[in-house]
């Protein structure tokens, strides 16, 4: 049996700091009669509910949903208290602004002295962030999965051909050329997803270092690409400046052109030509341009491809783009698509176009993806 | 006369390991990297089988094998649908439409494929075309 003054201690507890122990603890609370009508509420109630007027007398479901009916007792966990006497929790999905919110729900009984039920007290903890980090990288994993399964088959694939059939020494060599170049693809993806996962946590950091652009970067990424470009008969042009010195992290700065050329190879058709670019004339920025042959992307997707997951269909992570994006953000630059056009191996912009009175049905579309380097970028 | 195989693939590896495959066994292969071509080169010679995978670039494998099960000319060639979405893997949920379509082509087959499988799927496709020819 409980001694007198311990439970004479509890009330005072509960009278005295319960309240301001919920306000204290950032803990949306509100308390509900048997008729859903709101009794009492504190501020953090009344912040997550977005609700600056009284809110006293209103009907909870009314508040979260405008509703005009009670939630299904599935769902609300006020609902299964009232019924059971007993605390319970759930989840509420609301949403305010168009925004939706994640909330974990814990509602417990308030007995009046004489033992009858008559308040349910909803402690609210809005988890909406754990929620979404929740489900992006459920959603990453499924996209890892899914993008990894490919070239996996597909090397399977060829090692089972390799193994199984008696081939010519000239088409076993294809083979394995083929099974290294897709595993290097896979590779790329990884890197990709470990890129995407250190920026999520907020733990990416670049080294940036003086370097010949042009052998530190660019020879890099076009000797990668060589074997599976001439596969596909893509074609590139390179005007990098052999001599170009810049500051910047040239491992990431690769992996923003591989994820480029990647993108026009996979986007550029058939017969893709790749032309490499750069721009001295900014005085606060590189400019550089990877401008490919392929129809043009429209100025709806212009900004979306640079979001997570929105992909065409073909070989890719889907990633890379955005991951490109916020490695050039590193770097204190921007990066962008516009429309482009070639004539043979000559790439034209919209306004050179224009002055060159160059007819649109006598060029090739194409789509020109520019990304800048800041030239403030101070050496490690 | 060897019968002729035409496989529709976007992926350049699987088109290259599927024809070693098949090509082993003498069979005439031809290759289309999507829908279109693929369409394409049935019209230009009719194959004897067809090896089609679901996904490809424009009109995809569902679509292909729709137009191919309305025109009267090509409603009999023996499909298989080789693909890595398979519902097992919760890749993908078909409609009902792709469903009803998918439902008439002649066999599945996973990717990567087992080469045995692919080439007794094969012959009993084409065996089972020939007996129908001859009955007439």
């Amino acid at each position: 049996m409980r001694r007198p003054e311990v439970s004479k201690l509890e009330e005072m507890l509960g009278e005295q700091f319960g309240v301001e122990i919920l306000n204290s603890m950032g803990l949306a609370t509100v308390v509900l009669d048997r008729e859903f009508n709101i009794t009492w509420a504190n501020n953090e109630y009344k912040k997550l509910q977005r609700e600056p007027g009284e809110i006293i007398g209103k009907k909870c479901y009314e508040v979260s949903f405008n509703s005009k009916v009670p939630c299904s007792e599935k769902v609300c966990a006020v609902r299964r208290t009232l019924k059971t006497n007993c605390s319970s929790k759930g989840l509420k999905i609301i949403k305010k602004d168009g925004e939706e919110k994640f909330l974990d729900v814990f509602s417990f009984p308030l007995f009046s002295p004489q033992g009858k039920l008559e308040y349910v007290v909803e402690v609210i903890q809005d988890n909406t962030q754990l929620y979404k980090l929740v489900e992006l990288s459920d959603r990453l994993t499924a996209y890892a999965s899914h993008e990894l399964k490919t070239p996996l088959a597909t090397i399977h694939q060829l090692a089972t051909v390799l193994r199984g059939i008696d081939l010519p020494k000239e088409k076993r060599n294809d083979l394995y050329d083929r099974i290294i170049s897709r595993s290097q693809h896979g590779l790329k993806t990884v890197e990709n997803f470990l890129i995407y996962s250190k920026i999520k946590a907020g733990e990416l950091e670049i080294t940036p270092i003086k370097i010949n652009f042009y052998s530190q970067v660019i020879k890099e990424v076009l000797d990668f690409h060589t074997d599976y470009a001439l596969e596909k008969g893509v074609e590139f042009e390179c005007e990098i400046p052999q001599d170009l010195e810049v500051i910047c992290d040239p491992d990431y700065i690769q992996v923003v052109y591989n994820n480029l050329i990647t993108n026009a190879i996979k986007h550029g058709g058939e017969k893709v030509f790749i032309y490499l670019g750069y721009s001295e004339k900014n005085h606060d920025y590189h400019v550089f341009n990877v401008a490919n042959t392929g129809k043009f992307i429209s100025e709806e997707d212009r900004e979306k491809i640079f979001q997570r997951y929105v992909s065409g269909r073909e070989r890719g992570s889907g990633i890379g783009l955005d991951v490109s994006r916020e490695l050039v953000k590193k770097h204190g630059g921007k990066i962008w698509v516009e429309p482009c056009y070639f004539l043979g191996k000559r790439c034209f912009w919209q306004e050179e176009k224009v002055k060159l009175k160059i007819k649109e049905n006598e060029l090739t579309q194409g789509n020109n993806f520019v990304f800048t380097i800041s030239k403030k970028l101070k050496a490690k | 006369m060897q019968p002729s195989i035409l496989i529709i693939d976007d992926d350049q590896d699987i088109l290259e390991a599927l024809r070693i495959i098949l090509e082993g066994e003498s069979y005439k292969v031809r290759v289309a990297l999507d829908g279109q071509q693929g369409l394409k080169a049935i019209e230009e010679e009719k194959p004897d089988l067809i090896i089609l995978d679901l996904l490809l670039p424009g009109k995809d494998g569902v679509s292909v094998c729709g137009s191919l099960k309305t025109r009267p000319e090509y409603r009999n060639i023996p499909v298989i649908v080789l693909t890595a979405l398979t519902k097992k893997m919760g890749d993908k949920i078909f409609t009902q439409r792709e469903e009803k379509v998918l439902r008439e082509v002649d066999g599945y087959l996973d990717k990567p494929v087992n080469p045995q499988e692919l080439l007794i799927k094969v012959r009993e496709l084409l065996e089972r075309e020939k007996d129908e020819k001859t009955r007439g």
